[in-house]
């Protein structure tokens, strides 16, 4: 059985979309995170992505919330350190940060993120003070992970990105993330026609690449409500269960997905009229 | 129609009175959409850097947060340091909230003024008005002036020369508070100023801010009154504040016991005729109610004789 977390992200995105998408997701216990693991899509500048992940911060409770900053964008990094740990503080510690390296490798980039990451401690200024940035974050150690340079992820201890084929396999880190993008097309498509297959095959890439969580990267215009319950229910499920019970659980979630008015005598959820009655009448 | 907003909320935990921080988030929340509740007009949240105690540095992202989470409620960022942002992250920002809450952000813009924050961040701090010229007029007249048509772009605080800014761009104008005649002087050397209006932007208007207590318990009262010197003395203390604000004043004390001199304490008819003049010569205020040591029941109450009582009855004379 996989421990590990499901998540989707929604490149391009206005923060109004990312909004409503993430709300939905939390709903099915996914998390959400904003702007784009390649820092290419429209609305993925650094500052655009705070804002729209202080608003999804705030409006979910319990599920993990990510975002990808590129440090390349209108933002000072003193301003996203600052943004950080406002954003983990307004999510009660519930932010994981994502730095989307350069193509060409870049020691200025390098020691930027290394700034961020210490920033609680002190920001240096040029006549050798070091004032703290603050309020510090709520978790102890920020959660990061940086895309596209695994050094770095090494040296800071951070997490590492892989996409969803397993030429990582084995490069453990104290947080490791799988991107499986679904290739413009909706999930439902994505995991046919053998969806036990598909699901198992992203099992065994998250396994050998000790994957903590595994982001869906959504490249569709729309993310419908059957893609939202295919994670939630179908991946999400058929990730969690045992061998012996993948194979019939994905067959159920699937049914039950995509036509679940046939298979339940009742629908999903309690009908309005029925809701706030009194157990003792 | 005179606007009247709450502020303004600054997420401190100092050590006369320390709290979780997430819970000081989670209670500005509560007081957002209280006031949306009370149909007030907006909620304030400030900004400065560095702060020992977390002194809110990041006010769009929290404008972001209460904003997703309310319905009509306009939140206002007072001041938002520009020299310290640039206009591309303004701009960037303000684009993503207006996608999901447009026309409900004012950003008032202004410089600050402690050192410790500009050497930070790498910027000469003698230069802040020449880089808040050049932000201005990319968001006012740029490429940028796009991304920023969904928010309110405002000027605040007490310096002629920012005065003359906003009256160059046709743009609204937030006091620092001031006697009457001189708020009355400032507002009429604004208006006659006054440039044309950029597209996007509403009809200038010029509000002010004060600190203000209602309450019908006069003990509690005289405790706010001495209570509020704390706040003033962080700010004396954290840097020296400009001529503007302090006037002749020298020395904490001195300092402190002029600017607290300005804050309005009483019931709420004591406070409706302290403030009457202004709402005759003003579009609206942000009554700056919350200060850190309040606990969150008398914020609400003091929210709540605002609303109910003092509103109508400044509305009326407006």
């Amino acid at each position: 059985m996989s421990a590990v977390r499901l998540a989707l992200a929604r490149p391009g995105a206005t923060a109004a979309e990312l909004l409503s998408i993430g709300r939905e997701a939390a709903r099915r216990n996914l998390g959400f995170w904003v702007g784009d693991p390649f820092g290419r899509a429209p609305n993925s500048d650094d500052s655009y992505v705070t804002a729209a992940t202080a608003a999804l911060a705030t409006v979910t409770e319990h599920v993990r919330i990510g975002m990808f900053l590129t440090l390349k964008g209108s933002a000072a990094a003193i301003r996203l350190a600052e943004d950080i740990n406002v954003i983990d503080q307004i999510s009660g510690g519930r932010l994981d940060v994502g730095f989307v390296a350069p193509p060409v490798a870049d020691p200025q980039w390098r020691e930027l993120v290394e700034r961020v990451l210490s920033a609680p401690g002190g920001w240096p200024t040029k006549d050798g003070r070091a004032p703290a940035v603050t309020p510090a974050p709520a978790q102890l150690f920020l959660s990061a992970v940086i895309a596209g340079d695994s050094e770095l992820a090494e040296r800071l201890g951070c997490g590492i990105f892989a996409t969803d084929k397993p030429t990582m396999a084995g490069r453990r880190r104290r947080i490791a993330f799988c991107l499986a993008d679904t290739g413009g097309g909706n999930v439902q498509s994505w995991l046919s026609p053998d969806p036990v297959a598909r699901i198992s095959e992203l099992q065994r890439n998250a396994t050998a690449f000790g994957a903590g969580e595994l982001i869906f990267v959504m490249n569709q215009s729309t993310v419908t409500e059957t893609d939202l319950n295919m994670l939630g229910a179908v991946i999400a499920i058929g990730l969690r269960a045992s061998d012996g019970d993948r194979a019939s659980l994905i067959e159920d979630a699937w049914n039950w997905a995509t036509k679940k008015q046939h298979l339940h005598a009742v629908s999903n959820r309690l009908p309005r009229h029925l809701a706030g009655v009194d157990v003792d009448e | 129609m005179f606007e009247i907003g709450v502020g303004c909320w600054t997420m401190q935990s100092t050590y006369m009175s320390p709290r979780p921080f997430g819970e000081i988030y989670r209670e500005a929340l509560h007081h957002a959409r209280l006031a949306e509740a009370l149909n007030l007009d907006s909620i304030d949240f400030g900004e400065h850097h560095h702060g020992y105690d977390g002194y809110l540095p990041a006010s769009m992202a929290v404008a972001a947060g209460v904003l997703a989470s309310t319905n009509r409620i306009s939140v206002g960022l007072g001041v938002l340091l520009l020299p310290l942002h640039g206009a591309a992250r303004v701009a960037e920002m303000t684009s993503a909230i207006s996608s999901f809450a447009p026309d409900r952000l004012r950003v008032v813009l202004g410089l600050g003024w402690r050192k410790i924050e500009y050497a930070a961040s790498g910027i000469d701090r003698t230069k802040r008005g020449l880089l808040m010229d050049e932000y201005a007029l990319a968001l006012f007249d740029g490429d940028l002036s796009k991304k920023v048509r969904g928010a309110e772009l405002w000027f605040g605080g007490g310096a002629p020369a920012m005065l003359a800014r906003a009256a160059r761009f046709g743009a609204s104008f937030c006091h620092t508070f001031a006697p009457v005649d001189v708020l009355r002087e400032r507002i009429e050397s604004w208006r006659s100023q006054l440039g044309p209006v950029r597209p996007g932007q509403p009809q200038p208007r010029s509000t002010f801010t004060i600190d203000v207590w209602i309450d019908n318990n006069p003990e509690r009262c005289e405790w706010v009154r001495q209570r509020m010197r704390e706040p003033w003395r962080f700010y004396v203390e954290m840097d020296s504040l400009p001529p503007e604000i302090t006037g002749d004043a020298t020395g904490v004390e001195s300092t402190v016991d002029m600017l607290n001199s300005y804050s309005v304490v009483g019931s709420p008819r004591q406070v409706i005729e302290q403030l009457s003049a202004y709402a005759k010569i003003t579009d609206g205020a942000v009554f700056r109610i919350w200060f850190d040591g309040l606990e969150t029941a008398l914020v609400d109450e003091c929210m709540i004789l605002l609303a109910r009582e003092v509103a109508p009855a400044l509305r009326r004379l407006a």
